[in-house]
């Protein structure tokens, strides 16, 4: 069997060996394959047309152009969307989701995905205030705490939603976190004004 | 003197390289397998030691300069030997050569998880290692070039040109990307800043890929494949070509890692275009393996040798058309700092490397033990086993990168991040880690297998070895050898080393002055932005922890001018803003979010408290469920060297960092007075007391300074109306 191997394949019988040999390694005088050059050729051609293009008097726009006119077509659709889409958020609308089991739902789990990292997952408190108690540091109302939400308090390292959430989820979240008012579990000892459960 | 006609080769070394081989390679996979883990199982980092970001660079320098270093290694001793027809110049060079290396890696081994590192990737080793790397280095090529000199083959070999250019372009390397100032027996910082740290960095990386995992390999197979399948190879006129090309146009390639970054875009399109161009040349290296196996393909179903060759060349030519396809940038844009990187390395490295060495020791063992090899049946075994392993780990991985690469662009339809909370892209991945770790797992089974084997095999081998005597005559004596067949002009070139290795020098080195000095010279590449103030004497300490524990393994700082981008994080990253950052820590992966926007207040959402980031720190899971960052208890613990700091800046001062008097002159009294104000504002946030002595501060000062001051900037200037201003005037 492996004497076969030593009998050369008769398609590359036809390349001449080279006269060279190195610890019995030979070398065949095959040519360059057509298409090897041919798309070496082609990636030459590419690069040198993309040179130009981009950097060379070409007509290609930077990155940075595109994505000052990517980012303006951005902002002028998600304002035409807002404008379009708009939810009036206002004590009245919060008091009908806080009927609404299937918003509390939604509240849950948003405030289980986003909120559990100062709040703990009961709302009694760690890095930001405790949720169960009746005080309450911004305002007082459903709608206060929409707007907490939304705007956040910086100063203090509360996050503003409204950059990444949806109006009806921060909404959804609003109303979630009232109904925890009220439970007094014990936690982060009370900040604010005493407002009483809702 | 007269040489003597008669001489032995030295295959002792070649065993102690291969052995050297099978025993840090598994160590290096065992650690790989560890990291996979850790990523799909926080609870495995055992801080502060065995954290992924300290395991990590062990895992990469493992792989790479234990495992392919000392296979590349036998393989040049082996081959050389023989295709030169001399003894290596000199055994003691070639004894210190092995004992240099292998002090090195244990050096390496014990110092990276202490977190001793300079925070450049493949480059983490401090500098002291480094300069025993280079003298081994200077050693091993002082010996090979003697070797050079007392051969008695006239011409040399394409094996030789690939050893060649291996030695001299890692000496390169090496060399220029390690420019450090020390300020401590195991710390420095890096001579270069900012973007041409990074440039230097990413010149030093990809070449690394080059020349230390793909020349010395090609070379390895232009040796063993012939040999192995007992046939000439395809093209001798392909190989001149495709040397030439491969080493002249690869080590433009490098800013091809830095895609939309701060890098300028001149340098980022020489990076691609030059990858773009890099891939026919490597497939010259595919073709005249694959071809030369016409002819022999019965063989390579029964010879676990070829079958080894043939995968590795097949994953060869896999990865060299990925990469050209990775570089380019639309395509980067969505692959790079995802898992697609990982599975592009992966196929590179289990595939081509490891299995070019595998085949490599399969055809090595039973002739340097001289015993037919224990078992084919479990070599077919190993086979299998790495083949469907190497499949597993790399579809998984591709899966797991698009994934998270379109998770981190996709927006609603009212123009919101669908995946707002970074930790949703994580959470996604952690089932395809789990594929991977099964992947990886397979992979090590069958290197255990093989060890198994190879010992088996060692302990049939006779009681000495043959060590035959070779009868050629030196140079000087022979005639040489004219052949009756064609000749080039590049003959002539292999018949003179030292012109040959003089034309690779000035073909690596042109290459790089190309881009290296327009990178340092021009200077609207890097924009100053004048409220870039470098980092207080506490942040800049709490920038060496952030080093220490390779935070930037999976946290990059670079937000790159893509809306998704600019809508999670803030702004885009500017060249201006990394003028102190020396080393620069833009990071290649995300694995946790970008950090490069952490303490600007127009981040969006705003930035965190300090006291998030203690909590954070202490358990990451307190505060973002499903993290799988380590936790990082001895922050806590650790004493801030409040001592240590003056040194630091005055190293920095040196470097051209311009400090301001109290800096310069009271380091420790500036750094106690921010780390109080941070402590008390911690207590005031309810958190606990005490902290302004230990290490977390530092870091939490780093943390809050990140991105911030160019958002002074911006509200020194009139206000810009692209984002609304959040209304905290109602409050």
């Amino acid at each position: 069997m492996s004497k076969d191997t030593h009998t050369p394949d008769p398609r590359a019988d036809e390349a001449p060996l080279m006269s060279h040999e190195y610890d019995g390694i030979r070398e065949y005088d095959n040519p360059l394959p057509g298409w090897w050059s041919g798309i070496f050729v082609l990636t030459v051609i590419f690069a040198g047309v993309y040179w130009y293009w981009y950097h060379a008097g070409g007509p290609g726009k930077s990155i940075h152009e595109k994505h000052a006119a990517k980012m303006q077509t951005y902002l002028a659709e998600k304002a035409e969307y807002e404008r379009t889409h708009k939810f009036e958020v206002n004590d009245a609308v919060l008091a009908d989701l806080a009927a609404d089991v299937a918003t509390l739902d939604a509240g849950g789990k948003l405030f289980m995905q986003h909120c559990v990292g100062c709040h703990l997952a009961d709302g009694s408190g760690q890095t930001g205030p405790n949720l169960t108690d009746e005080y309450q540091i911004h305002g007082s109302s459903r709608l206060d705490l929409y707007t907490t939400i939304r705007d956040g308090v910086p100063a203090k390292g509360m996050i503003s939603w409204g950059a990444t959430m949806k109006e009806r989820d921060m909404a959804a979240l609003a109303v979630y976190v009232a109904a925890m008012r009220g439970k007094n579990l014990p936690g982060k000892v009370a900040e604010g004004g005493k407002v009483g459960a809702f | 003197m007269q040489p003597s006609p008669t001489f032995r080769y030295d295959d002792a070394i070649v065993r102690k390289f291969v052995v050297a081989t099978l025993v840090w390679g598994l160590v290096g996979m065992i650690v790989g397998l560890w990291l996979a883990l850790q990523l799909a199982a926080p609870s495995l980092n055992f801080a502060p030691y065995f954290t992924f970001g300290r395991l990590r660079p062990l895992h990469t320098n493992a792989v790479i300069f234990a495992f392919a270093g000392n296979a590349l290694f036998a393989a040049i001793y082996y081959s050389s030997q023989r295709l030169l027809r001399t003894r290596m110049w000199s055994d003691k060079l070639s004894q210190f050569h092995f004992w240099g290396w292998q002090a090195i890696i244990v050096a390496a081994a014990l110092t990276l998880p202490m977190g001793f590192t300079q925070g450049k990737e493949y480059a983490e080793l401090e500098w002291p290692i480094d300069l025993a790397i280079a003298v081994v280095w200077v050693a091993f090529a002082i010996n090979y070039f003697g070797t050079l000199a007392v051969r008695r083959e006239k011409h040399m070999y394409v094996a030789i040109w690939f050893y060649i250019a291996t030695i001299v372009t890692v000496a390169v390397l090496h060399i220029f990307n390690n420019l450090v100032i020390p300020v401590a027996p195991l710390k420095s910082y890096s001579i270069y800043a900012g973007v041409q740290d990074a440039f230097m960095q990413w010149w030093y990386g990809h070449n690394a890929v080059a020349f230390f995992l793909t020349t010395p390999f090609l070379g390895m197979m232009y040796y063993f494949l012939p040999k192995a399948a007992e046939r000439p190879v395809f093209s001798y006129r392909l190989s001149i070509l495709h040397f030439w090309t491969l080493v002249f146009i690869y080590i433009w390639a490098g800013p091809h890692h830095l895609h939309y970054t701060a890098l300028p875009a001149w340098a980022s399109t020489l990076g691609m275009i030059f990858s773009v161009m890099l891939w026919m040349p490597s497939w010259g290296g595919m073709i005249n393996g694959l071809l030369t196996l016409r002819g022999a393909w019965n063989k390579v179903a029964e010879d676990p040798v070829l079958k080894f060759f043939v995968v590795a060349i097949t994953f060869y030519g896999m990865s060299t058309f990925e990469g050209p396809l990775m570089s380019v940038k639309s395509v980067n844009a969505l692959s790079h700092y995802t898992d697609w990187t990982i599975a592009h390395v992966h196929a590179g490295a289990l595939g081509w490397v490891g299995f070019m060495t595998f085949g490599m020791i399969y055809w090595l063992v039973p002739r340097l033990f001289q015993a037919p090899l224990h078992s084919k049946q479990l070599a077919s075994v190993h086979f299998w086993l790495a083949t469907i392993g190497i499949i597993f780990y790399v579809v998984a991985m591709w899966a797991s990168g698009i994934t998270q690469g379109l998770m981190w662009r996709a927006f609603d339809e009212g123009g919101r991040l669908q995946y707002p909370d970074f930790l949703q892209t994580v959470t996604r991945l952690v089932p395809m880690y789990w594929v991977r770790a099964l992947g990886g797992t397979m992979y090590i089974a069958g290197v255990v297998i093989a060890i198994y084997n190879f010992y088996k095999t060692w302990q049939a081998r006779p009681a000495t070895y043959e060590e035959p005597e070779i009868n050629v005559p030196p140079l000087a004596h022979a005639e040489v050898r004219h052949g009756s067949g064609k000749e080039y002009w590049h003959r002539k070139w292999e018949g003179l080393p030292r012109l040959f290795t003089i034309m690779t020098v000035v073909a690596v080195v042109t290459a790089s002055l190309f881009e290296i000095i327009p990178t340092f010279v021009i200077g609207s590449n890097q924009p100053t932005i004048s409220t870039v103030k470098p980092y207080t004497p506490l942040e800049l300490y709490g920038r060496d922890i952030y080093v220490r524990e390779g935070c930037y393994n999976c946290h990059s700082q670079m937000v790159r001018p893509f809306v998704d981008e600019v809508v999670r994080y803030g702004e885009y990253s500017k060249p201006g803003e990394f003028i102190y950052d020396h080393p620069f820590q833009w990071g290649s992966k995300r694995n946790g979010p970008d950090l490069a926007r952490e303490g600007d207040p127009r981040r969006p959402g705003g930035t965190r408290s300090h006291l998030w980031h203690v909590h954070h720190f202490r358990n990451p899971r307190s505060t973002s469920p499903g993290s799988i960052m380590p936790s990082y208890p001895h922050f806590f613990e650790d004493d801030l060297p409040y001592g240590d700091l003056q040194g630091k800046v005055d190293a920095m001062v040196t470097l051209g960092v311009p400090y301001g008097e109290a800096e310069r002159r009271d380091a420790r009294g500036v750094a106690r007075a921010q780390a109080e104000q941070i402590s008390a504002e911690i207590v005031a946030q309810g958190g606990p007391a005490g902290l302004e002595n230990k290490d977390v501060i530092a870091l939490i000062a780093y943390m809050q300074r990140l991105g911030r001051d160019i958002s002074e900037a911006a509200t020194a200037a009139p206000p810009a109306p692209a984002t609304p201003a959040p209304n905290q005037e109602q409050k």
